[in-house]
């Protein structure tokens, strides 16, 4: 599912770069990244969006060759296969529970008409959030946040869905419980999870974990 | 709806009290120079279309501009002085037709003013109810003015007295209203009009009462001398002229003597005006103008201090624009972050600067939007405006 080799990236006008000789996961395997701060956790998880693009190595990512193509073709290619999670969840305070969710197909043409709010209602009542469609984000709490930032990961289909710190701004409780539920609903549908996390109590919730700051090599140039 | 058009729309729907702010401030900045405009322009038109309607206007010496105002729109007074011999002279110069006006009473509050059926004709003035005045004590009522004191042919109106606290003054004379004015668009639609010698009436230059001789009571007579009649205050005057005491309504003095406020000359060839003007050029009391000379100088008054309003109003434009650009700048930075986030998501950065700019397209459609409404109110209450403006 997810195929890097000889992977080299540097930020223009920066001396440090990620050295990533190889790194694979498998359709519906979650993974948890973790290591030191500027290891590039982050860098990676640009690397496997498309939003930055190797200087050196392959990326390969559901099939499909991302160090082949544009920016355009890695755009739409983010937009129909991968789905994000962030750390402060960057909802849209002026869109309501229902449009955060369906936002993906707002703004990306190339996944055709928005779906019907049934199925908007339908995936929301997996987290729990079916009453709350038409709330104001920001009259939810942190938890259920989250939760709307996961149904908008969800909502495309992805086959890949990039967390970066996904309980950094939650509670442990309430961390635990989206990470659950992070880890539940790309299992059931056999989406590929990297989540990066400094949370090491939630570590032993995910199958597999890879600290990169042991298996990539940082170089100054 | 389109996702950036989607995005904004629900952006500004979200920051209402934002959004109305930059609104009214678009508007105010956009829609107000532009009513001044319209206003100022509609005004000056006005103010040009009854002037070019009147060749020459005669008055007292005095301000030009009081007797140009005073004889075409019935406003302020004119400058004092001329008289009913004026007129006759200027008749008798068989230059052109000679129009007495006298406008400084009012009725009810709209201004009376005394003129000749001439005056109806030359305006082409004509009733939409009953008739012109024929007799002492009738009068025609403008539209405007019928509206707004709620008569009609066969009712009556009161003359005003100059000031109420002087005793001795003149009563207020009960006119009777033979017929309302079609609409003109011009000033006459605010004006009572009234034959020249119902208004000296008004004034008390004329008057009717019990006959002294015939029927006083007695002891109403103080004395009797040189064919006069000395009579003490418990003489019946007369306040309202009817068929029963028009007969005893009568003038003391020199008609040629009495108060005019300005004459319309209206003379047939240009060559005819040539003349009157040099005739009157170093008249010793009476000036002759041509209104629309001393209009379009009233009016390059007006556009000169309106060039400081456009200055005033440019500069207002152009630090409202430095506003809503620091504004934008403020926005744009604080949305950083959503920016980002929505490229992560997968949309195009152009689509993203797209649905940013279609709030400001927003902010700006509603703007005119308004601006032209304003606008269209401005033009529906144009005429009310520029009667105010000319009042």
């Amino acid at each position: 599912m997810i195929e890097l080799r000889g992977v080299r990236f540097a930020y223009p006008g920066e001396a440090w770069a990620l050295e990533l000789p190889a790194f694979d996961a498998a359709a519906g395997e979650a993974v948890a990244v973790i290591g030191p701060s500027g290891c590039g956790k982050s860098t990676l998880l640009n690397l496997l969006a498309g939003i930055a693009a190797p200087q050196r190595g392959t990326i390969r990512v559901d099939g499909r060759e991302l160090t082949g193509l544009n920016d355009a073709a890695r755009r739409d290619f983010r937009a129909q296969r991968i789905g994000f999670v962030f750390q402060t969840f960057e909802l849209l305070d002026y869109l309501d529970v229902a449009e955060n969710i369906r936002l993906p197909y707002r703004i990306n043409p190339s996944l055709g008409a928005p779906p019907p709010l049934e199925a908007v209602r339908a995936l929301a009542s997996e987290v729990g959030l079916q009453d709350k469609l038409r709330r104001r984000v920001d009259a939810l709490s942190q938890g259920e946040r989250q939760r709307v930032a996961l149904c908008r990961a969800l909502i495309a289909q992805p086959a890949l869905i990039l967390a970066d710190e996904p309980t950094g701004n939650l509670d442990p409780a309430s961390g635990r419980q989206a990470l659950d539920l992070l880890l539940r609903l790309g299992r059931e549908r056999n989406a590929t999870l990297i989540a990066v996390t400094h949370d090491r109590s939630l570590l032993d919730r995910f199958p597999r974990v890879v600290d990169l700051g042991a298996v990539a090599g940082s170089a100054h140039a | 709806m389109s996702g950036p058009l989607f995005l904004a729309w629900r952006y500004v729907l979200h920051h209402r009290l934002q959004t109305a702010l930059l609104v009214a401030c678009v508007t105010l900045t956009v829609g107000l120079p532009l009513a001044v405009q319209m206003l100022v322009q509609r005004y000056s038109e006005q103010l040009m279309a009854r002037a070019h309607s009147t060749p020459l206007v005669a008055g007292a010496r005095g301000s030009r501009y009081d007797l140009v105002l005073h004889a075409l729109y019935f406003r302020g007074a004119a400058p004092p002085g001329l008289q009913a011999g004026d007129a006759k002279r200027l008749r008798e110069e068989e230059l052109g037709l000679a129009i007495p006006l006298y406008a400084r009473f009012t009725a009810q509050g709209a201004p009376l003013v005394g003129t000749s059926l001439d005056y109806f004709y030359f305006r082409g003035l004509e009733t939409a109810a009953g008739h012109l005045p024929l007799r002492l004590g009738d009068c025609v009522v403008g539209a405007a003015a019928a509206r707004r004191l709620g008569v009609q042919p066969g009712g009556a109106l009161l003359t005003d007295p100059e000031n109420v606290l002087d005793l001795a003054g003149a009563y207020p004379l009960k006119l009777r209203v033979t017929g309302v004015l079609a609409p003109s668009g011009s000033p006459d639609d605010d004006a009572v009009f009234a034959d020249l010698r119902t208004v000296w009436i008004a004034q008390g230059l004329g008057h009717g009462h019990t006959d002294v001789v015939k029927n006083a009571e007695p002891g109403t007579i103080l004395k009797r001398e040189d064919g006069n009649v000395v009579a003490n205050a418990a003489l019946t005057a007369y306040t309202e002229i009817t068929e029963a005491n028009i007969a005893s309504f009568h003038f003391h003095g020199d008609e040629d003597t009495f108060p005019l406020g300005a004459v319309l000359v209206v003379p047939p060839d240009a060559k005819a005006a040539a003349l009157l003007r040099g005739r009157y050029e170093r008249h010793e009391r009476v000036q002759l103008r041509v209104p629309v000379a001393e209009i379009e100088g009233l009016l390059g008054l007006v556009f000169k201090a309106k060039r400081f309003f456009d200055a005033n109003f440019a500069l207002v434009a152009l630090a409202t624009a430095g506003f809503l650009a620091l504004t934008v700048w403020l926005s744009l930075r604080l949305r950083a972050r959503e920016r980002e986030t929505l490229f992560r998501l997968g949309c195009r950065r152009g689509t993203v600067a797209l649905a940013m700019a279609a709030e400001l397209g927003i902010i700006f459609v509603l703007s005119l939007t308004l601006a032209a409404l304003a606008a269209g109110l401005m033009v529906a209450l144009e005429a009310p405006l520029t009667r105010w403006l000319l009042s």
